[in-house]
């Protein structure tokens, strides 16, 4: 019995790991920090099944507690210069003077730099949407809310972005 | 900015988990829940066991000098604690040892030989915490019992996963993990051979277990003599690949075997003082033997017989941890080994010293240990524990302390110990 939980509880670690991570990544932007609190949610997932209770789905629930876990975070610490927390990823020195890698540097921080700009409701649901493609409705079990409510967010968060990143394309 | 999203994708794709990085943290999760679930199951205190024990590596990896990364090292690599680590029957954290510490190291082991190997090592652990107990007269018949049904259990496991491996193909790799295993059980045997009739009462007695201990012994030879048959028949068939693997195998046996005989001899060096004469004598001579079949195996793979060169690399191996592991029984029994290796031209009727003074370091090392232990630059490291295994050694690169404590509370439940472990490390 506890076999066969564990069996699924692992195939969804092989299965959302890297969601998870890069959803968490593109939330605190440390790297390090990101592995950090994709090991704390499954860890935290487990605990939860180990507790005899069942998850019906696994991703969402993999999900709110990353974001759970990423808005405690916020609150605990101040907020840093995204400066400082790329320096902490080495991405403030392009590491080599190749062209290519200068340009695909600097798009990084530039796109990094809009989202760090955006307020962390917002930044929430942009992340879900655009960089783990998920659809509102799953936005909405994820956050709690209906999916409509995901959309009307979604919708204020992409005017924030073009706004103060001073987007022109959208 | 042009081409928000676009840039997005791009930039996303390039934002993954390394795959050994995530490898890495499966097993770090595989190890958490098997933890949990001995956890339930003992219903100690979950949450402080829980954050106290898996200490996050990524807080302290970048920040801590080399003295104190061994002892994390230590604690966390192998999953042992070193508190624990050197707890026999009796002691409040011997359950921790067993049901904790081996269990997450077996959930870390990863490949088959290895897994092999340290089911063979659980077992040999058993053995020689019977010989520690007997040393001082503590063995009674609970504990015995405890440890013969846990030696049983973990030899049968041991031996079933060499021939898992010898049915799987990998002819070498069980030969490797039976040697060892051969090795390491004659010594024990030849030990206990010794302790035996030093207890008054005989259900007290270490007689049982040597007897099954023998028993294993024997089936063990029995397994490594026909694998090595099989190894040495292979190697002379026709197929170059076949050829070139086997040479492989055997030169990289021959360089391990090179490597445990000099770090036998420095250990010898090392606890000359600790030991009489003869004692010194007979390990020295052992370990002789263990070089000329060294020797004899480079000759063999010059002369192209790889086969028979890797035994030869496996046996040189064998006798020498053998040595070594005779070596700490003399020393941390404080029992006067009559070693059976009697070397050409000895005294016979030679007597041996006897050796009246305690040893410090190691008794410390065999009970729970607490205390604040400094290290200057270029100490040597070695955590020294009952079980005959690598030395955790080192050097260190510059001073640094390193506080170990330990708050071992337990509840009695139903007549059983329950422990809790509580480590903080002062980096």
């Amino acid at each position: 019995m506890q076999d066969d939980v564990q069996q699924k509880f692992l195939a969804a670690y092989d299965a959302y790991a890297d969601a998870i991570f890069r959803h968490c990544y593109f939330r605190v932007f440390v790297r390090s920090r990101a592995e950090e609190l994709t090991q704390e949610t499954f860890m935290k997932t487990w605990e939860y099944l180990a507790a005899g209770k069942s998850i019906e789905n696994i991703r969402a629930f993999l999900y709110r507690v990353a974001n759970n876990l990423v808005v405690d975070e916020a609150r605990k610490h101040k907020e840093v210069s995204l400066e400082i927390l790329l320096e902490k990823n080495g991405m403030a020195e392009p590491a080599d003077n190749a062209p290519e890698n200068m340009e695909r540097t600097f798009a990084a921080k530039e796109v990094l730099q809009a989202l760090y700009a955006l307020p962390p409701e917002h930044r929430e649901v942009l992340v879900l949407r655009y960089v783990n493609d998920l659809d509102p409705k799953e936005i909405g079990e994820i956050i709690g809310i209906t999916a409509n409510a995901a959309s009307v967010r979604i919708h204020r968060a992409l005017a924030v972005l073009k706004d103060r990143a001073n987007i022109d394309t959208l | 900015m042009e081409n928000f999203f676009g840039k997005l994708n791009t930039i996303k794709k390039r934002v993954y988990l390394n795959p050994d990085r995530k490898a890495e943290l499966r097993g770090r999760l595989v190890q958490y829940i098997n933890a949990t679930a001995m956890v339930r199951e003992r219903d100690v205190a979950r949450h402080s066991m829980q954050r106290s024990f898996f200490i996050n590596p990524f807080h302290y990896i970048k920040t801590m000098p080399v003295a104190a990364m061994i002892a994390v090292l230590v604690l966390i690599g192998g999953g042992t604690s070193f508190a624990a680590e050197g707890a026999l029957p009796g002691n409040i954290l011997y359950p921790v040892k067993v049901h904790v510490n081996e269990e997450v190291r077996t959930a870390l082991t990863l490949g088959a030989e290895a897994k092999a190997d340290w089911a063979s090592t659980r077992a040999e652990r058993r053995l020689e915490e019977a010989a520690a107990l007997a040393a001082e007269g503590k063995l009674n018949r609970e504990t015995r019992t405890e440890l013969e049904n846990n030696f049983k259990v973990q030899a049968k496991t041991a031996t079933a996963q060499i021939s898992a491996l010898q049915a799987s193909g990998d002819v070498r790799g069980a030969a490797n993990v039976a040697s060892r295993f051969e090795g390491a059980l004659h010594a024990q045997v030849q030990v206990l051979g010794i302790l035996r009739g030093k207890q008054q009462a005989k259900d007290k007695d270490v007689e049982p277990l040597e007897t099954h201990a023998n028993t294993v012994l024997n089936s063990v030879v029995g397994v490594r003599t026909d694998l090595e048959g099989q190894i040495e028949a292979t190697s002379t068939s026709r197929g170059d690949e076949k050829q070139v693997e086997v040479r492989a195998a055997a030169e990289a046996r021959l360089s391990v075997a090179a490597d445990v005989i000099l770090k036998t001899q420095n250990y010898i060096d090392l606890k000359k003082n600790k030991l009489g004469e003869i004692a010194v004598a007979e390990a020295e001579a052992r370990l002789n033997s263990a070089s000329d079949l060294m020797v004899q195996g480079r000759a063999k793979l010059q002369a192209g017989f790889y086969g028979e060169a890797f035994n030869l690399g496996n046996r040189a191996i064998r006798i020498a941890r053998e040595t070594r592991a005779l070596i700490d029984a003399d020393i941390h029994l404080n029992v006067e080994l009559k070693i059976k290796f009697v070397p050409k031209g000895s005294a016979a009727g030679q007597q041996r010293k006897t050796r009246k003074e305690e040893d410090q370091t190691l008794s410390d090392a065999t009970s729970s240990r607490e205390g604040r232990t400094e290290f200057n630059n270029k100490d040597r490291i070695e955590f020294i524990g009952p079980s005959t295994e690598e030395d955790y050694g080192g050097e260190t690169d510059g001073g640094g302390t390193v506080n170990v404590t330990s708050t071992a509370s337990s509840t009695r439940v139903h007549g059983e110990t329950r422990g809790e472990l509580r480590l903080n490390l002062d980096l």
